[in-house]
């Protein structure tokens, strides 16, 4: 009597069963080996799947760009996708700690990074200041700039900007600026290529410190996916 | 002699060896049958003599690695499938009357995962608007709701928190960052949103919002299955 393989159910003859290299059998089990090899089928295509099955499809909200997925005997689970976030960027973080005074249009932080047209991007960033040496109120405006190349100026494509008012009676008080912002490259020249983001600031009526207390002034650039699906 | 694959060690008669229909079909099926796509194993003590590539799904744990000179975690259900999406408030929020809770100011709809836990970041800006009071302290709140809206209605995530602003200037309010941890515990379109509750019985007050450098934000990150 011939038996079957567990997984893929391959049918194996008996070895009394007399089998020509033509067999049916034997060309069933090419067939099958052919059709599972990698993650060649949809999870819904697949009626009885086996544990350690992968499978790749598109029907899911959170992996609309397409995704792996295994069997784990009881349920297929995620693998991974286009639609994966991939993490922060190679060189995608400086801070800094060092004590500074600014005015306004002064760059605080740069990064230098590749960047993708087909994915995005989110940027953070933390500032902490204080107002400098007067009593007067004023105003601090952070902001972020982006362009291609190794270096980014007050005159390129902005976006982010928050402004944050200072009572001049806090002197001595420092504040924090916790925000984070999208950034889609559009047109990149070529399929990577590099980009340079940058950390601004501008004052109202008085100078700024930043870095008071010695906490820490920082930016950084993760990819969070695939723009398109 | 007959040789054997680098990997599966799948049998291979050569020259004048004769074929055998066990050694050289029937065993070789039963490895590739073994290590097709992921090799089951029940836990790590059970793993094989390794290949580079080779892929293993150990299902007690659910780990799945990929074997480069040591074994790699691939996936695991407890890994952070990260940012979900975010929403804006670029405008003034209505007035948020006495003993009122006001909103959405902001909201964000998706489709939730009942075994994942989500972290939502809030920033926005708070201010006085009117009253002989000075200052204002209003109780930002996160709700959550089935569906593609929320409501004052909708289940609060975390507790209350005071956003307070000590000033009368209207126009200078102060800003303020806060995440909260959510398991929705439904696998269905879900809306996400910030309101607040003003609990003052004198002052009214606003988040204040604009286009330009005061831009509330609402983000939403996967961080974590549920089950281990």
């Amino acid at each position: 009597m011939s038996t079957t393989t567990p997984r893929l159910g391959m049918t194996k003859a008996t070895l009394d069963e007399s089998m020509a290299l033509g067999d049916n059998q034997l060309t069933d089990a090419y067939q099958k080996i052919d059709l599972a090899i990698g993650a060649s089928q949809t999870r819904a295509a697949i009626s009885s799947p086996y544990k350690g099955q992968l499978a790749w499809d598109t029907a899911h909200a959170f992996a609309p760009t397409g995704a792996a997925w295994v069997y784990s005997g009881t349920a297929w689970r995620y693998v991974g996708g286009w639609h994966d976030n991939r993490g922060r960027n190679a060189n995608g973080w400086d801070g800094i700690t060092a004590q500074q005074t600014v005015s306004t249009g002064n760059k605080l932080i740069q990064i230098t990074t590749d960047a993708f047209q087909d994915r995005r991007y989110l940027v953070r960033y933390a500032a902490s200041y204080r107002v400098s040496n007067t009593l007067t109120d004023g105003e601090i405006e952070l902001y972020i700039k982006w362009a291609y190349g190794t270096n980014v100026t007050t005159s390129d494509t902005e976006i982010d900007r928050v402004n944050n008012p200072i009572y001049g009676d806090t002197l001595g008080c420092g504040f924090t600026d916790v925000r984070t912002c999208i950034l889609e490259p559009v047109s990149v020249p070529s399929v990577n290529t590099q980009i340079t983001i940058g950390l601004f600031a501008d004052t109202i009526n008085q100078n700024f410190i930043i870095n008071p207390l010695g906490s820490l002034t920082d930016l950084d650039i993760q990819d969070i996916g695939a723009k398109y699906p | 002699m007959a040789d054997y694959t680098a990997r599966l060690k799948l049998r291979m008669p050569v020259d004048a060896d004769p074929a055998s229909l066990e050694n050289d079909v029937w065993y070789n099926l039963d490895k590739i049958d073994e290590n097709i796509n992921a090799r089951s194993v029940v836990n790590p003590g059970a793993r094989p003599t390794p290949y580079d590539g080779q892929i293993l799904l150990e299902d007690d744990t659910f780990n799945l690695s990929v074997f480069s000179s040591s074994w790699k975690a691939w996936a695991n259900q407890k890994f952070a499938r990260g940012f979900i999406g975010r929403a804006e408030m670029t405008a003034i929020g209505s007035v948020i009357s006495t003993t009122t809770e006001a909103g959405p100011f902001m909201s964000f709809t998706f489709t939730a995962d009942a075994d994942r836990i989500y972290w939502v970041e809030t920033h926005f800006w708070v201010s006085k608007e009117a009253g002989p009071d000075i200052g204002i302290q209003l109780q930002p709140r996160l709700r959550w709701a089935a569906g593609a809206s929320v409501t004052t209605a909708g289940t609060q995530i975390g507790g209350n928190f005071g956003a307070t602003s000590p000033n009368n200037e209207i126009a200078e309010p102060q800003n303020f960052h806060r995440i909260y941890e959510w398991t929705p515990a439904v696998s269905a379109q879900v809306t996400v949103g910030l309101f607040a509750f003003n609990p003052s019985t004198n002052n009214t007050g606003r988040l204040r919002a604009n286009s330009t450098n005061r831009r509330g934000q609402l983000l939403v990150r996967d961080v974590s299955s549920v089950a281990p």
